[in-house]
């Protein structure tokens, strides 16, 4: 009876060790670089400290014209904050899987208006992901679509 | 009986009302230095440093990070050990933490690193600090602009000097 216990134990051990990597492995899809649909920006979403959180990488104006100088987050409502280069700047963060393929409890920032919006992910496939930006209810929001940024270079 | 409940209620409330607005004491600690390392190959354009701490090490013992009140960073000092890698275009310095949002600090301009001065401009809103080092621990992360490719890997420190507050 004892030996049975110690192996259950054992076995479920296992049953959540091995649940856990895969819920990892499933949530890692989310690691990549990423185009929203306007196709101004790159975003490369990385995991830190078990979250997961997007940073503009190229940017497709990178020089504002009015100054001539990178741009900027101008529009930041923290005043110290507004000449924050906005490549390198994280617009998507502490994004937490919730399994189903769906990341939640973070952020969006448009640096067009400087507004911070609940934000909601969905793995539509391997390369397509649906964003949705809302205030509140998930209902009364927009959702764009990102394409993965994948290489296009055929094997020889 | 109910003059009794309300009695307790009004006590309570005063020990709530008095501890609310008990005055703060100031914290001396060192400054805090941290290290990490970035591992190479860096490429050309954004990489990130991320180091993980505990602030209630810097803490004296008698105070638990919980009874922090006030916290401000008055200074982030940033530093690459590797003199031949190429200087990046910038930084951004950000803390977050399990429970918390991640924030911005501050930022390095390009025009401060030309001079050879990496200390960061610190942001004006820092009231998010006080919750981020009163939870289980606590993550520096440091963007970088790389200039060009780096097939090493990065040393990256950052001295941070606290100001710190706590209530008894």
């Amino acid at each position: 009876m004892k030996k049975f216990k110690t192996l259950a134990i054992i076995l479920a051990g296992i049953f959540l060790f091995t649940s856990m990597i895969g819920e990892t492995e499933e949530g890692d899809k989310l690691i990549g670089v990423w185009e929203p649909s306007n196709k101004k920006i790159y975003l490369k979403i990385d995991k830190i400290s078990g979250k997961y959180y997007g940073k503009i990488v190229w940017l497709r104006e990178p020089i504002d014209p009015v100054t001539g100088k990178p741009k900027t987050d101008k529009n930041n409502p923290d005043e110290s904050l507004k000449d924050v280069p906005l490549k390198g700047f994280r617009m998507l963060k502490d994004f937490v899987y919730k399994g189903d393929g769906e990341w939640a409890d973070g952020t969006i920032y448009d640096p067009q208006n400087g507004s911070t919006y609940n934000c909601v992910i969905k793995l539509r496939d391997d390369n397509t992901l649906d964003i949705r930006g809302y205030i509140g209810l998930k209902t009364f929001g927009r959702t764009d679509v990102w394409k993965r940024l994948v290489n296009k270079k055929k094997k020889k | 009986m109910i003059n009794s409940f309300l009695k307790t209620q009004f006590i309570a409330l005063l020990v709530i009302v008095l501890w609310g607005c008990g005055k703060s004491e100031p914290i001396q600690t060192d400054v805090q230095k941290l290290e990490t390392i970035a591992v190479g190959p860096l490429f050309e354009g954004v990489n990130t440093a991320t180091v993980e701490f505990d602030i209630q090490k810097l803490l004296p013992g008698e105070v638990k990070k919980d009874q922090l009140s006030e916290v401000r960073i008055k200074s982030i000092l940033i530093g690459l050990s590797n003199s031949e890698a190429p200087v990046p275009n910038s930084f951004t310095v950000l803390l977050a933490s399990p429970n918390t949002s991640m924030k911005e600090c501050g930022f390095i301009k390009e025009e401060s690193i030309k001079m050879n001065n990496y200390q960061v401009s610190l942001a004006e809103e820092q009231d998010f600090l006080v919750e981020i080092l009163q939870d289980n621990m606590q993550t520096l992360v440091i963007d970088f602009d790389l200039k060009e490719d780096w097939f090493d890997d990065l040393t990256v420190t950052a001295a941070i000097d606290w100001e710190l507050k706590f209530k008894k």
